[in-house]
């Protein structure tokens, strides 16, 4: 193989996949990035942990012979970084891969590149069509929400649900649940996938990353209930599904509320991070009284002292109290635009608060109970 | 016709004797109580073949009139015991009157006994429960007993009599817990002919234990006494070092009669709770004085059992007292280095290449002098001798001087003459070393002594010899500014007043976060997370039941259960700041909790539970490097706490090595 490479298209390809690239691996080839110049179909640059796997178009590839070759990431990473040359010749023969710019060389063992597993290309011809935008924001929405931790349900990624005219995503550590749901379009009708698919965390954060203009159209399908394809611009991102159950989780959200409390993102945000200051591993707990125009925020954690914030809100109903693990309401609140309108449902104390936005976005909080 | 028929009094008899004579130990129990109701202040107690062949007891007490010698031998005949009221308040050892009936049913008795003003003794001789004629005979004011040929007429139980040694064994267990009840009592025991103990009557309950179970316990005991009401409770426990696999080394006694109660015993094992580590049990003489209305001796043939009136207020008594005597005493384990090391001492200093004639003859430990008085008296006589004197001149100003440092020094061996020619390495910075008698005016006279004193340490195998430069810190850690070294990333070694501490990092931390945590919780509300979907935990029956009906007291804790149906509990909510955890790993780990607890578990332990969880998780951990000032940090820490002594697991959290242990390890004293 033969190929004169861009440097700044090489690297930014390698910058994605590097990213999936495992530091260590049982199978050692999993250590390196395989690229593939080819005249008809492009270059490809690809890596995989063989759970999340990525191929990611490489750009201003000038190709003498075609072929495969593999690339170890550490020194391939240095050589791209540090190099100032616009070019870089990469050249294999029988025993050596030798990287040359205009003024160094770097002769490198190399390896049967046909070892490198293969990662799966976007072969569906139905699957859905979302905007990069759109995507985004739910992954953002939902992926903090999860539990990596869970045993017992699939709480490691985020489930996702697909319908003709929308994609939800639902995130949930078993205290909070985050649930967004952004509009899609389908091409050739594909079928619903069997199951609760979830996404695992790690290829989330991978698709999330390779979103970068808003307004392009995105393509992903559920290929055999076990893994799901993302085909973006410039990459196509595999990942396998989690399995377990995902929980039900249409269950959480209360049935009859009591108060709808209109809020606003930014400004309650503030007023919680404020609170959340003299709070404690032991003593989380930020008190919440909702009444006539005022929200007051409270804390008080034994060593560290306590804090007292009020908050203007154009509220009229019943004074309703209830507290919250304050992390759990920033982290949603995180991911909003301060000016988002959000409304507060409450029924008491004791049961699940729910917070909404107009566009589609629902999160579920429990509450914190003191008891003594 | 009628199946059922009253059996005869030797039937009887022998069926009590199968519940009071179980061995020639019960035969030892009894004859020995007897003794002691009838005032004896001098027993003998002597066995053949392990009590098989013979048992003797004899005693200086009252004694019996000849009148009273053929009844005492009747079932149910007793001197102790007037009519039903008095069962109520035994304040004698026995008071069934079955044993001697029971004892002369199975064996050969003779009993020869005279009251103190009667002109003669008299005797009398039963085999098998048929007793013969009452005659006459000399004998001193007291009581003897003899028991031959323990089960002869009954081979079936004989075969059941374990051997010679063990049923010695037995004999002996039943002297010690006798002699220990009775400290007053002058006992004597022999064995096959042979003195196993001359115990002349001492006023304490410590030179007893001290003969039983050794100088090293008995030094390590903590008294204790108490009195609450009319339950007043007296003795020593062992320091938290000294444990048992089981709970052999348990002694308590009510009312001068060694007994077992599974209740207390538990008391012991709480009042330990976290002293101690995981399957080790405390070991602990114990007297409780109730008067004879508040507690029933007549639930066990043996009487090895009581029942108290009121449980729970001994119960709770016997804790309390304990735990302030823990709190108010010093609790560090002292390393028992002296014992273990010699052997690696022997092994790794010869591996040096010195002078010939170390080999083989390293003094490990307290050898020193025996070794050089072997290897020719030279410097034995001219060294030694002024050396000692230059320590002993210098010394006395310095001790005046408020630093009370080494007076373990005194009057150390001189190091071997091939010490001084030991490669440098290990030469440390002398002048830090004597920096804590810098101002005083010995200063000056110490230098040549105790650079000797250096070399001769250089003789330390590998890590000990390390430890020692951190001979300046200050004492017991307490003032000014500490210093302590980390080895294996996971001990601190620091200097104390009187020698050095090895401190398990993990150990430490987890004890002082634990203590903060404690405090903090004590102080606040436990908050709980609802969860968003209820969790279902499957257990075992028991320990689902056992949960379920702690359910209450969980709930406080902020973990709120309900049943599911079957073994299955539902998880509603958790506390917070075990929010990491997983409410099944959680719910597990306290079921497991509840269920192996005997008492129901107070809701102060159940919040010590939780929060080793919390505790044990934070902590750092073996093997995590610490900065110098996170090791002082953490030092500095050690004394808001409580008990720094152990971790809340129990284990230690600090081993001391005094000063006179390493002196005596480099042979030096």
């Amino acid at each position: 193989m033969r190929a004169f490479c861009n440097r700044d298209g090489l690297l930014s390809a390698f910058a994605m996949v590097s990213g999936v690239v495992p530091a260590r691996s049982p199978k050692p080839i999993l250590q390196n990035v395989k690229l593939i110049v080819d005249e008809e179909d492009g270059s490809v640059l690809m890596g995989t942990d063989l759970e999340v796997g990525i191929r990611h178009r490489v750009l201003g590839v000038r190709i003498e012979q075609p072929g495969a070759v593999i690339l170890p990431t550490v020194h391939i990473g240095s050589i791209l970084r540090t190099s100032g040359d616009q070019e870089l010749e990469i050249i294999t023969d029988d025993d050596h891969l030798i990287v040359r710019g205009q003024h160094a060389e770097f002769t490198l063992p190399i390896e049967d590149a046909s070892l490198f597993p293969e990662v799966p290309d976007f072969a569906a011809t139905s699957y859905h069509v979302i905007p990069a935008g759109n995507l985004k924001k739910l992954i953002r929405r939902t992926i903090f929400a999860t539990d990596l931790e869970s045993a017992r349900y699939a709480l490691g990624g985020v489930l996702i649900e697909l319908t003709a005219e929308s994609i939800a995503m639902v995130g949930t550590d078993g205290r909070r649940l985050a649930r967004m749901v952004a509009t899609a379009a389908v091409e050739n009708d594909p079928p619903a996938p069997a199951g609760t698919p979830v996404i695992p965390v790690k290829a989330l954060k991978l698709i999330e990353r390779n979103l970068v203009d808003d307004e392009v159209l995105v393509h992903l399908a559920i290929q055999s209930g076990t893994a799901v394809l993302v085909r973006t611009e410039s990459a196509v991102i595999y990942s396998r599904l989690v399995e377990g159950r995902f929980p039900r989780y249409q269950d959480v959200f209360p049935a009859n509320i009591e108060v709808k409390i209109p809020l606003e993102a930014g400004r309650l945000r503030l007023a919680v991070e404020q609170a959340s200051i003299v709070t404690s591993d032991e003593s989380r707990g930020v008190d919440f009284q909702f009444s006539s125009g005022v929200l007051k925020l409270s804390s008080q954690a034994a060593d560290v002292g306590s804090s007292h914030v009020d908050l203007p809100i154009t509220y009229e109903g019943k004074p309703v109290g209830i507290t919250f693990d304050p992390r759990y309401l920033i982290d949603a609140l995180k991911t909003l635009d301060d000016a988002t309108p959000v409304t507060a449902e409450l029924i008491d104390s004791k049961n699940a608060a729910v917070f909404k936005t107009t566009d589609h976005y629902t999160y579920v909080v429990m509450p914190l109970t003191r008891e003594r | 016709m009628g199946v059922i028929r009253q059996l005869p009094q030797s039937v009887v008899n022998q069926i009590a004797a199968g519940e009071v004579v179980e061995r020639p130990s019960s035969v030892v129990k009894e004859l020995l109580e007897n003794a002691i109701d009838a005032g004896a202040t001098r027993v003998d107690v002597s066995v053949e073949r392990g009590g098989k062949d013979l048992v003797r007891v004899a005693d200086n007490g009252l004694g019996m009139a000849p009148d009273d010698l053929a009844l005492a031998f009747q079932p149910h005949a007793t001197s102790k015991l007037a009519d039903v009221e008095d069962l109520c308040r035994v304040r004698t050892l026995g008071f069934r009157g079955e044993a001697l009936a029971a004892i002369a049913e199975v064996s050969r008795v003779r009993c020869q006994t005279r009251q103190a003003e009667a002109t003669e003794g008299s005797e009398i001789t039963i085999e098998a429960g048929i007793a013969g004629p009452i005659k006459g005979c000399g004998c001193p004011t007291g009581t003897v007993m003899e028991v031959r040929n323990l089960f002869f007429n009954t081979p079936v139980r004989r075969t059941f009599l374990k051997s010679d040694t063990t049923e010695a064994g037995h004999v002996a267990e039943t002297f010690a817990r006798i002699a220990l009840a009775h400290p007053e009592v002058h006992l004597t025991f022999r064995s096959g002919g042979k003195i196993v103990h001359d115990l002349p009557p001492v006023t304490g309950m410590r030179e007893r234990i001290a003969i039983f179970f050794g100088r090293e316990l008995a030094e390590s005991l903590l008294w204790v006494e108490s009195r609450l009401d009319n339950v007043s409770l007296w003795g020593y426990v062992a320091h938290p070092s000294q444990s048992r696999s089981s709970n052999k080394g348990q002694f308590l006694f009510v009312g001068g009669r060694y007994v077992r109660d599974r209740s207390l015993g538990h008391a012991l094992g709480e009042a330990y709770r976290g002293l101690l580590m995981v399957g080790r049990n405390p070991v602990a003489f114990l007297h409780l004085e109730v008067p004879p209305e508040e507690v029933d001796v007549n639930v066990h043939p043996t009487k090895i059992e009581v029942r108290f009136r009121d449980p729970q207020r001994v119960y709770s008594h016997l804790l309390s007292t304990l735990r302030q005597t823990f709190l108010s005493s010093d609790l560090h384990t002292r390393l028992q280095a002296a014992q273990d090391q010699p052997a690696e001492a022997a092994v790794t200093i010869p591996s040096r290449s010195e002078p010939s004639e170390t080999d083989g003859g390293f003094p490990g430990r307290a050898g020193a002098a025996a070794t050089a008085a072997g290897r020719g008296a030279t410097y034995e006589l001219t060294a030694r001798a002024p050396d000692r004197q230059t320590v002993s001149s210098w010394f006395e100003p310095g001790r005046a001087a408020a630093t009370p440092t080494i007076p373990d020094s005194v009057g150390r061996v001189e190091p071997p003459e091939w010490s001084r020619s030991l490669p440098g390495q290990f030469q440390f910075a002398a002048a830090d070393t004597f920096d804590e008698f810098g101002g005083s005016a010995a200063a000056q006279a110490t230098s040549p002594a105790l650079s000797r004193d250096v070399s001769d340490s250089s003789s330390a195998p590998g890590e000990t010899a390390s430890a020692i430069r951190q001979r300046h810190a200050d004492p017991e850690l307490a003032a000014g500014p500490l210093k302590a070294i980390q080895v294996h990333d996971s001990y601190l070694i620091a200097e104390t007043k009187d020698g050095m501490m090895v401190i398990d990092q993990h150990a430490l931390h987890e004890r002082i976060l634990y203590e903060e945590l404690r405090q903090r919780v004590a102080a606040g509300k436990v908050e709980s997370q609802g969860l968003l979907v209820p969790e279902p935990v499957h257990l075992s029956a028991d320990e689902a039941a056992a949960i379920l009906e702690h359910r209450e007291l969980l709930a406080e804790l902020g973990l709120d259960v309900e049943p599911f149906g079957g073994d299955t509990v539902l998880v509603r909510s958790t506390p917070v700041m075990l929010t990491h955890l997983t409410p099944e790993r959680l719910v597990r780990d306290l079921a497991e909790h509840v269920h192996t607890q005997p008492i129901p578990p107070s809701r102060d332990a159940m919040v010590a539970e939780l929060l080793h969880m919390v505790a044990c998780k934070a902590a750092v951990k073996a093997g995590d490097k610490l900065s110098p000032e996170e090791i002082e940090a953490l030092l500095e820490r050690r004394h808001l706490v409580a008990d720094s002594h152990h971790c809340p697991h129990g284990r230690p959290t600090a081993l001391v090595f005094t000063k006179a242990e390493l002196e005596k390890q480099f042979g030096r004293i």
